[in-house]
Parts: C-alpha cells; structure tokens; sequence
C-alpha cells in the first residue's frame, strides 16, 4: 500500500518542484556593477558608477568587455537605489564589484551609514576596496583609462599592486567596519585620482568618526605606512656622510614592529619599536664605502623614518584629533582594566610617543663598492 | 537484522549532531558573553562535557545493547520512564522542528533570496525522511563517509582565517579582573555542545565498542578545540566588538576576506555553504532518529516506514508555526535551557542509582 | 524396471517416438551381431567426426564376444571418453537436445549416454569492456567449458570448487558457481544457490538475468554484482574470497558480492607501477565525482549564485554567454541529451559508420551550435569533459548510473540552486550507503573505515597485502 503511495506522492510533488526557481537568472541577464561611487549633491544622494556592457564579436569569439557609466539621483540612499532600478534592464547583481568610491564631499560629511549598507547588502563581497577620489565621481568615472578595462579595474590593480609593494594602504569594507565598531579609533582610507589616463594613488585620506579631517599625501606617508602595513616598503636617496655629493639609492623594509602601550603619570605612553632591514640598491657614482659610512648611514635612514613617523603621529593628535593608527586596540589589549574606565579621545591627544628605529643594512645587492681599492 | 555501529561511527554521529547547528553562531554567542577570553570559557566547558559525556557512555556501556528506554525502566520504573521519554520526546521534536527552520531562514537569506522559506524546508524534510526511512546504520555509514571531509575543510578554513588575522585582536587573552565573566559565560556555551543525549539511545556492544570511552573523550576534546579555534580565528580577524553584531559569525567574516594566492576559489564561503547545509542532513536525521525510536518503542504495531512519513508530516507543518526568525531563535535557546536536564540531571540520576544499587557490578 | 526394458518390440516405436517428438534428431542404426544398436543424436550440437570415430567405428568393428548388452558397449567397445549408462526412459530426450548422444542397445535395460557435444563458439578474444593497457587478453567467450578452463588453468588448487545448476525452464542454461571452499564464507555459497533454486523463468539468456533475478530487489539503481570479462580480474577476485558465476551462453562472469571501492580498481593498479596505481586510483575517484556534478557546477555558478568567483571570471562567464538566448539550465540538459545519444548512436553502429558519427557529433555539437549562438562554448568543454569522466571507471556498469543520477543532480540545482545540489548529493549518498551486497555493505571500506584495507586497496602492492579484506568474512583471514 505505501509504495503506491509513494508513487503517488512523488508525481504530485514533481511539478511543485519544477514551477518555481525563483532565484534563477542568468548571469549574462543580470546588471554586473563593476564600481560604485556616491556623492552627495546638495540634499540627495548621487550614485554613480559602472556597469559591465557585453557586447558579442560574431561567431562566438571572446568579446571585449566595457563599461558605461550610470548615474541616479535620489533622497537618501533608497531614493537613488529606487531612481537606479527604475533604469537597468536586469536585476542588480553586486558581487563583481571592485571599489567603492567616494568624494571628498561625502567622506566629510559621514560614511557609516553607508558603510553599514554596503555591509549588509545581499551578494556584496565586503572585501572590496574603499577609496576617497580627488574629483567628484560623476567626473571620475567619464574619464579614459588607458591601461585597464574600466575606472574601477584601474583603481583596484593599482592600490592592490601598491599594498602588495608596501607602498599604499589596501582598505576593505570588513576593515572599516571592524574600526567602525571599536569607537574609539579612526582609520586611513587610500586617496585615489583618474589622470592622463591611468589612475593615480595620491596618499591616504584620514578619518575620525567616519569624517574626512585631512589626507597625508604619498610622499609623506611613509611613517604611516611603517606603521599600519603588513610590508612596508621605502626607496629613498641618502647621501653619504664622507662626502655630500655621492648618493645612494637605499631600500628599506620592515623586519619587526613592536608597539607597547602603557598608562604612567596620567598619560598615555605608547612605544613604538621598529627593527628596519635596509638594502643598498645602486650608487648614482661607484664609489667606495666604508664600515663608518655604512654606520652612519644606518643612523641617517633611522633618523629619516623616525622624523617622518613623529610627523605624522603629531600630526594625528593636533590636526586630525584622532586615533587614525589604532593603538587603543593595543592599549585595550595590554591594560583593559585602565582602558575601560578612560575616554581614550581625549587623552589621546596628550600621548607621549617614543619611538626607536634600528636599521641594519643587510646587504649591498650584488655590488662590491669596494672593489676599486683591492684592484688597486 | 541490524548491525551494531563500531567506535568510528558512533564518533561520527556525534560529532556531526553536536555541530549541527552548533558551530554558526558560537562566535557571537560565546564572544557577547566572554570578550576575548572566550577560550577560557570553552575550556571550561569542554573539560565539563566531558565528564557529562562519560558519564553518558558509562551508563550505555553498563547496560550493553539497551538504550534509555529499557534500563531505566528496570532502574526507576515505568511510569518515571514515561515520563523521562515524554521530555525527551518534546525536547528533540522542538530541535528537530526548529533547527530545520532556521537553516532554512539562513539560506534564505544568503543563497536564495526569493525562493519561500517552506520549499526549503520542504526540500530538506524530504531529504531527511529519506534518510531516516533507512536506518541507523545508513546515517552512521553517510556520517562516517561525509565528517572527514567537513573537519578537513573546517580546519582548513580556520588555517586561512588565521593568515588573514591580527595577534592584537585577540588580546588581552586572559585578565584576572574578568574571571567572574568567564564563569557566566558558561550559560552562552550550552548550546553548541547540545547533541550528545542522542548517545543514550544508541545501543552500544561491549565487543565491538570496547575502547568507546577513549574515543568519546577525545571526541568531544577535539570539539572544544575545534571551537576555541572557529571563535579566535574569527575575532583575530574582525575584533570583538564586531563579532558580537554578526549573526552567522564564520560566514559573515569569510565574506570579507579574499584569498588571493588561491585564485579561481578565493572567495571561500561558497565551500563553506556547501559543508553546511550537508551537516543539516546529518545532524538532522540523529534528531529525528531519536524522535523515531522513543515513538516506535511506544507505539509497536504501526510499521516503520509509515511512522517516518507522519513524523515528517507532522514536524514540517509544526516548523511552519514561528512566524519569525526571532522567535525561532528564542525557542532554540529556551531548549538548550532545558538541554541541561536532558543530558545532565537525567543521566545523573540514572548514574548513582546504578552506583549506589551496584547494578554494573551484576550486569 | 520392467517398463524400462527397451524390447524389441517397443524398440522401434520408441525411436519413432522420439523422431517425431526432436526435429532434427538423426538415428543410426546398426547390427551387431544380432543385436540393434540406436544412436540418436542431433547433429547441428554433435561432433559427427567423434561419433563416427569413436561411436559407430568401434562398434562396426567388434569382433569380440557376441554377447552384447549396454555396460559392455560402454566400457569396452566405444572409444568416447565422457560416458555413462541410464536407465530413466524419461530422460533421453533431456540428454539428446543437450547434444548428446543416446546409443541405445536392444534388450539392455540400460542405455548409453556419450557426451560428443560440439556448439559453434567464438575464440578466445582480447577483452572489449574490460581493457587494459598491461593485463592478460584472454577474455571469457560464450561457452561455459572455455571459460572454465580459463580459470582452472590459473587456480590450480584443489580447493577450487565448481557447483553445476540449471536454471531456466526451457532453456535449462549451466549456472556453475566457482569459489575457494576453504577460503570463501559458506553463506554466501548457501545464499546464491538458494536463489538460483528458486528462478522460475522461461530462459536465461545472459549473465545479467541472473544477476536481476538473485539481486533482493525488484530494480536496483546501482550495481550490486560485479562482471568480470577477463579470467585474471575473475581468479583475483576468487583468491580474494569472492565467488565467481559463470553463466553458459555469456561472456560475463558474475562476481558476488562486491562494493563500492572494488568497482573503481582495475587489473593494471596490481600489476603495475605503485605510484602510478595510487595516483590512478584517486583520479578514477575524482572523475566519478566530476561526472556527476560538473554541469550542475556550471548552472549554479552562472545562474544562482555567480558571486562565489572572483570578479574577472564572472564577467568572462557573462561574456561567453551573450549571444545564447536559452537559459543555463535548459542548455545544460539539452547538451547533456545530446551526448547521450551520440554515445548511444555510437554503440549501434556498425564499425565503418561510427567513425563519421563522431565527426557529424564534433562539427555539429561542437562547432556549429557553437556558431550558431545556440550554446555557449564554455558548455560544450564543460559536458564533453564530464562525458570523458565517465568513462575512466574500469567497470562500466557502474557509470551508467552516474549518467542517470547526473540528471537528477542537475534538475534539483536548476531549481534550487547550491542547496539543490547539495541536497541531490545527500539523495546520492544515502543512496549508495543503503545497498548491501549480500550482507555486505556497499561503501564496506570507507564505511565502516578500516584502515588495513583501504591502505591494502590504495597500494595495491601484492608483496604487502597480507590479509584478505576483513567485511568479505572469510574463512582463511591470510593470503598464504
């Protein structure tokens, strides 16, 4: 009896399966975002962007990929969401975009809320790229690229390649998020612009509760960057201490960090220890170079790192008035009891900062500068 | 006709019931309660299920080849063992019945936004039914071949968690001034270790099963581990105060990572799903087997297969009765309140009534 | 007894009897020294060389003793090796459509059944379904005394046991069974044998009705009972503890019982290169996996869920598919049909055609449609290599339910998307838990695990396996 049953049952189950797939929709049908920028334009919101645009080459060969911009206007986020649906042709599908870009208008006015949308939004990857733009991004993204694809593509290899070459910060939504919620830090996001055709990292834009308050330019952000990224990198030019005028080229990396933070007379104390490993690139003119030279130019580069980490440390106490670096999570980590009961804002901008930076030149590449001396 | 289950597959069982619905939201639930020091917490916890845990097997071992069902009764009588049964019976139908539906609410909310949630756990009833329509032995068998491959990815997931992580999230590892917090966190922990009272309705045999102890000990230790690990990894990389507002913790964070060395699978939650939802399926059919063997000790003359098909019946339209998530979500962590009789005071009292009467010394 | 003496007089109606009841059935008759001798064969199964040499030559020359009865014709006139005498009058016609021949002596209460069976058989050939690159080629051929030789010169015990039963009313086909009897578990010897009691069937034609009819269930989805074409694969499953079916008429052996990891290993992992065979192993594995679940991969990750890939492959998926207007799923089962019935178109062809079948199959499925903007080339690569997959499993009775399950598979992910194809797994795999192989689980090795055998199975290393595998319980635990 229960076998015809289930016969039954299986055929009259069957079509309910197959009525619905209600998710179904072919990704070649749905509207790829490939970058998203917003704006604020008086009292609406503008989003703008690029959408991936398949055009089909005959006869099945690999065809082109482009892009073209779209731009919707609206009050509050949902407004311009609901201006933006109203124009595409598919549903909207956010899993391929590369960055997320905002002005400077918006980054000063306050990005949680939208950071706390973009996080949740259904088929968003949270490990795509912030950046602030120079320009408006309605402007951005009409302009040319000529290495890449499209502005977001650009935008993304360029921070990315920097991060991985230590040279720029690489900051996803997940990050900002997780500095979000801690409260009490701000974070740096990387300071992008679109020029003469390829997309140019200009420096890092600082952020205090989610407000733009000042950028630190990329030629200056090397303290930054010894002090936030994983391998920081820095090719600089010293000249010798025997003599002015012969430079060397000189590549420093990070070999250890450490930062201790500790509560003494009423103010924060926060040291920094940074081990450096430097390596002697070229000459600009072959010359000799003794221990005493190498010494002291060991000391040069500390001094140079040193000089430009206290620049930027100070520069985050008075001008931007924020934890931009994030050691309260090092201060909570090492004293929770004291960290609870302060507002570590405010005292923050009394912090004592000690630095120590040692640097060893490793090697001189696959150059003897000394040779000269044995020939002769 | 049915073979007894050797060591492995009763390991197995276990392990895939216990995290069943276990290990999603251990992050959020241990971390609300206990900030960075939660492996203190889970340690504590880990080192009492263990003691629980034997003290379960011990009773299964002692009366070999019964299960709760006949040895209390020769312990306390008949009309407490209906009793006891009755609890148990109300206690897995609410698992079994609500577990599905939030599973299927998850889903809903991360892979198939428009799909109803009731085709879904439509979907799943039917698989399970199928399932428990086979046998125990078929679980144990499906569990056995589909658990290596879930620790495998598990560990593996936590590994490049770890890579992606930073030493300073994580601190401070333990402060003495939060020593009281961590021993109130043990309530947060109760529920992701739910799942090991399934044990006393397995029938154990002493021949085949002789080093049980020894294997559910390092069972359950490696359980604990494996959370201690799940609930670090996922603070290291995203602090503490934002795993507190993540609800599916693991998923959330594996959102937010990309994996670039690993090119065509860097984005990993799409593994992470597929490991998951095939733990519904296993976690799911010992729920109901347990439903099913309390129901057809009652009920002697009604036939297997028919039972399996109204038991199903009967939890899908019960699953379909909570209106929200919310509600769900409060009906599970008003069960595993109850889970502490259910596998603490329960088994407890059986255990000294065998030791002070000395029944193990005469089986 | 008396009824059962063949007079003389009865004689002659008797052989008319059966002349009328056997067409075909030639009758010799010969005087001898005042005796009537009959030999009743039929010739298209006789050797009619072996009778007139060894039946009608010897007797035409007797010169001995004039008293002739049946037991004297036998043992010491006809020179036929394979005789014996009988007395059941009911039984002659049996004997003569089995393609012996009945010499029936007058006033002998006995007669003379001599075996000069001789049947149209095919040589030995190289195997076609079992292939090998490094194996023996002698195959099993149709005819049951070739087969058993092939074995009998390979397993030279004397423990090798050979049950002879007839199965099947009208064709009263050989049914042998061959197994180790110290080494093989006497239930199932006992199980078999009572199943093949109780077949009541017209005929059996081939090694498969027996291996439907011993099955337990009406329809079994997977296999339960391996074939073994060649003699090698047939005696190492012997010696393992396995027993062997041969059916007369078929050039399949039937091996009983086997399990999920025995189908995935071929002769050549044993007598090769060790490394080799392992690596090979894991690859039959894999291809078993892709088979089932690469075309459902391919619909969930363009239909459902693309933000599983990273953002440059979801676009290049976007752009091979623009020009095709039908929907993932459609396209998938579409091809996936297509492919079947070339397969299909292959097998029935004669040999000269099938080579411009897969021509028309390659230009037409590959590129044409391709042109066309009917289906995307991505697809085609995808189904063309999930069709190659299935073919890697050494027993191909085992892949044929992979391309059934596939569909099923790639239906539940259509609709429901990652879900659906996880769930169509988990249909799968309790699927294959669930069948027991004559009491022995079909997932033995894997699950329950024990660690001996899959390390015995993964090295494939004759110089360590030392023990037979454990879920076989046989007799004798070690290889000697």
């Amino acid at each position: 009896m229960i076998n015809r049953y289930k016969n039954i049952v299986i055929v009259v189950l069957l079509p309910l399966l197959l009525t619905g797939c209600w998710d179904y929709k072919d990704v070649n049908k749905r509207d790829i975002i490939i970058s998203i920028g917003v704006d604020q334009v008086d009292n609406s919101v503008e989003f703008t962007g690029e959408a991936a645009k398949l055009m089909s080459a005959k006869g099945g060969e690999s065809s082109m990929m482009a892009a073209y911009e779209y731009i919707s206007l609206g009050k509050e986020y949902e407004g311009s969401r609901a201006d933006y649906d109203a124009e595409i042709p598919g549903p909207y599908f956010a899993g391929a975009v590369r960055c997320v870009v905002f002005s400077k208008k918006f980054g000063a006015k306050d990005i949680e809320p939208y950071m706390n949308r973009l996080y949740n939004i259904v088929g968003f990857r949270n490990s795509v790229l912030i950046v602030i733009s120079e320009e408006a991004p309605r402007d951005l993204f009409r302009r040319k690229i000529e290495n890449d694809i499209c502005v977001g593509y650009a935008i993304d290899d360029t921070v990315k390649y920097l991060d991985d070459n230590g040279g720029a910060l690489y900051k996803t939504v997940q990050e900002i998020i997780s500095d979000i919620q801690f409260r009490s830090i701000g974070y740096f996001i990387p300071y992008v612009t679109v020029d003469k055709g390829t997309a140019k990292y200009l420096g890092l834009a600082a952020m205090k509760d989610s407000k733009l308050v000042g950028i630190v330019k990329n030629g200056d952000s090397a303290g930054v960057l010894f002090l936030l990224s994983k391998q920081p990198t820095n090719e600089g030019v010293f000249a010798s201490s025997s003599n002015e005028k012969k430079l060397l080229a000189i590549k420093t990396t990070l070999g250890k960090r450490r930062i201790k933070t500790s509560y003494k007379d009423k103010n924060i104390n926060i040291d920094i220890d940074l081990k450096l490993k430097s390596q002697l690139q070229y000459e600009y003119n072959i010359g000799p170079l003794s221990k005493q030279d190498i010494k002291k130019l060991e000391e040069t580069i500390s001094t140079r790192i040193k000089d430009s980490i206290l620049a930027v440390t100070k520069r985050s106490q008075k001008e931007f008035k924020s934890d931009v670096f994030g050691f309260a999570r090092y201060f909570k980590g090492e004293n929770p009891e004291v960290y609870k009961s302060m507002d570590w804002n405010k005292e923050y901008q009394n912090a004592i900062f000690h630095i120590n930076v040692d640097t060893t030149i490793v090697n001189t590449n696959l150059l003897d500068p000394n040779a000269e001396k044995q020939i002769k | 006709m049915e073979k007894s289950l050797t060591n492995r597959q009763i390991v197995v069982m276990l392990y895939s019931i216990i995290l069943g619905y276990g290990d999603v939201n251990v992050p959020k639930q241990v971390a609300s309660a206990s900030g960075t020091g939660s492996w203190f917490s889970l340690l504590m916890a880990t080192i009492i299920f263990i003691l629980i845990s034997c003290m379960i097997t011990y009773l299964q071992y002692v009366y070999e080849g019964k299960t709760l069902y006949e040895y209390s009764e020769i312990l306390v009588g008949k009309s407490i063992t209906n009793l006891f049964l009755v609890i148990y019976l109300i206690y897995f139908s609410v698992y079994f019945t609500m577990v599905v539906r939030i599973y299927s609410e998850v889903i809903n909310l991360i892979i198939l936004n428009k799909t109803p949630v009731i085709f879904i756990c439509l979907i799943s009833y039917i698989v399970i039914a199928y399932a428990l329509s086979k046998g125990i032995n078929v679980i144990a068998r499906v569990c056995e071949i589909y658990v290596p491959i879930n620790i495998f990815v598990i560990i593996l997931i936590n590994f490049l968690l770890v890579s992606k992580g930073k030493y300073v999230n994580i601190m401070p590892l333990f402060s003495t001034s939060d020593i009281m917090k961590y021993f109130k966190a043990l309530q947060a922990t109760i529920l992701p270790f739910t799942g090991m009272e399934i044990l006393l309705f397995i029938p154990i045999s002493r021949t085949e099963n002789k080093d049980i102890f020894k294997y559910i000990i390092l069972l359950i230790g490696f359980i604990g581990i494996l959370f201690i690990d799940i609930v670090e990894s996922t603070i290291s990389v995203v602090g503490v105060e934002s795993v507190v507002f993540l609800k599916e913790t693991v998923l959330s964070v594996l959102k937010g990572i990309d994996i670039y060395s690993l090119d065509i699978i860097r984005r990993l939650d799409g593994l992470y799903i597929v490991i998951w939802i095939m733990n519904l399926v296993c976690a799911m059919s010992l729920w109901s087997y347990g439903i099913i063997t309390i129901v057809s000790r009652k009920v002697k003359n009604v036939k297997y297969n028919f039972m399996v098909i109204i038991i199903v019946c009967i939890s899908f339209i019960v699953s379909q009765m909570p209106k929200t998530m919310d509600q769900v979500e409060l009906i599970l962590q008003y069960n595993s309140y109850s889970g502490v009789v259910m596998f603490f005071v329960i088994p407890a009292i059986l255990f000294i009534i065998t030791k002070v009467k000395k029944y193990d010394k005469q089986v | 007894m008396g009824d059962n003496m063949i007079e003389e007089s009865n004689y002659i109606s008797k052989v008319e009897e059966l002349k009328n009841n056997i067409t075909g059935m030639m009758s010799r008759k010969l005087y001898i020294k005042d005796k009537v001798i009959y030999i009743l064969y039929i010739p298209q199964i006789s050797n009619r060389d072996s009778i007139s040499e060894n039946i009608i030559k010897p007797l035409l020359q007797y010169s001995g003793t004039p008293i002739i009865s049946a037991g004297l014709v036998m043992s010491s006139i006809i020179y036929v090796d394979d005789v014996f005498l009988e007395e059941d009058d009911n039984k002659i016609t049996d004997y003569i459509m089995q393609g012996k021949s009945v010499v029936l002596v007058s006033d002998s209460s006995q007669y003379i059944v001599a075996n000069t069976l001789k049947v149209e058989k095919r040589s030995i050939q190289s195997p076609e379904v079992e292939a090998a690159v490094r194996s023996p080629r002698d195959a099993f051929n149709e005819n049951l005394d070739s087969n058993l030789s092939l074995i009998r010169y390979r397993i030279k015990d004397s423990s090798l046991k050979i049950d002879y039963s007839t199965v099947g009313i009208r064709t009263k086909t050989s049914v042998v069974l061959v197994y180790l009897q110290d080494v093989a578990n006497s239930k199932y010897v006992t199980e078999i044998k009572k199943k093949l009691e109780q077949i009541k069937v017209d005929g059996i034609l081939e090694s498969g009705y027996i291996q439907k009819l011993i099955s337990n269930k009406n329809a079994t989805l997977f296999p339960e009972i391996g074939i073994s074409e060649r003699s090698d694969s047939a005696c190492a499953n012997i010696l393992e503890g396995r027993i062997c079916i041969l059916v007369d008429g078929s050039n399949l052996a039937l091996i009983v019982p086997k399990g999920f990891v025995a189908f995935l290993d071929a002769g050549d992992d044993h007598y090769d290169n060790d490394y080799l065979g392992i690596f090979i192993k894991f690859f039959r594995f894999l291809a078993l996996i892709i088979s089932l679940t690469l075309s459902s991969l391919y619909v969930i990750l363009v239909a459902y869920n693309p933000e599983f890939l990273p953002s440059q492959y979801i676009l290049v998926l976007a752009t091979s598919r623009v020009q095709v207007p039908i929907n993932a799923v459609t396209e998938a089962v579409m091809m996936e049909v297509i492919l079947e019935l070339l397969r299909e178109a292959n097998l029935r062809l004669p040999k000269q055609i099938s080579s411009s079948i897969s021509i028309v199959g390659t230009i037409v499925i590959g590129q044409a449609a391709v042109y066309a903007g009917i289906v995307s080339p991505l697809l085609v690569i995808i189904v063309a290599l999930s069709s190659i997959a299935s073919y890697t499993v050494a027993d191909y009775t085992f892949s044929n339910p992979i391309r059934l399950l596939k569909f099923v598979i790639l239906f539940l992910s259509g609709t429901f998307g990652m879900f659906g194809f996880v769930m169509g797994l988990n249909i799968v795999a309790i699927k294959i838990a669930s069948i027991t192989s004559f009491g022995v689980p079909f997932t033995a090795t894997i699950a329950p695990f024990n660690y001996k055998d899959i390390k015995n199975y993964i090295l494939s290393n004759v110089v360590l396996d030392e023990e037979r595998p454990s879920f076989l319980n046989t007799k004798d635990k070690k290889r000697k």
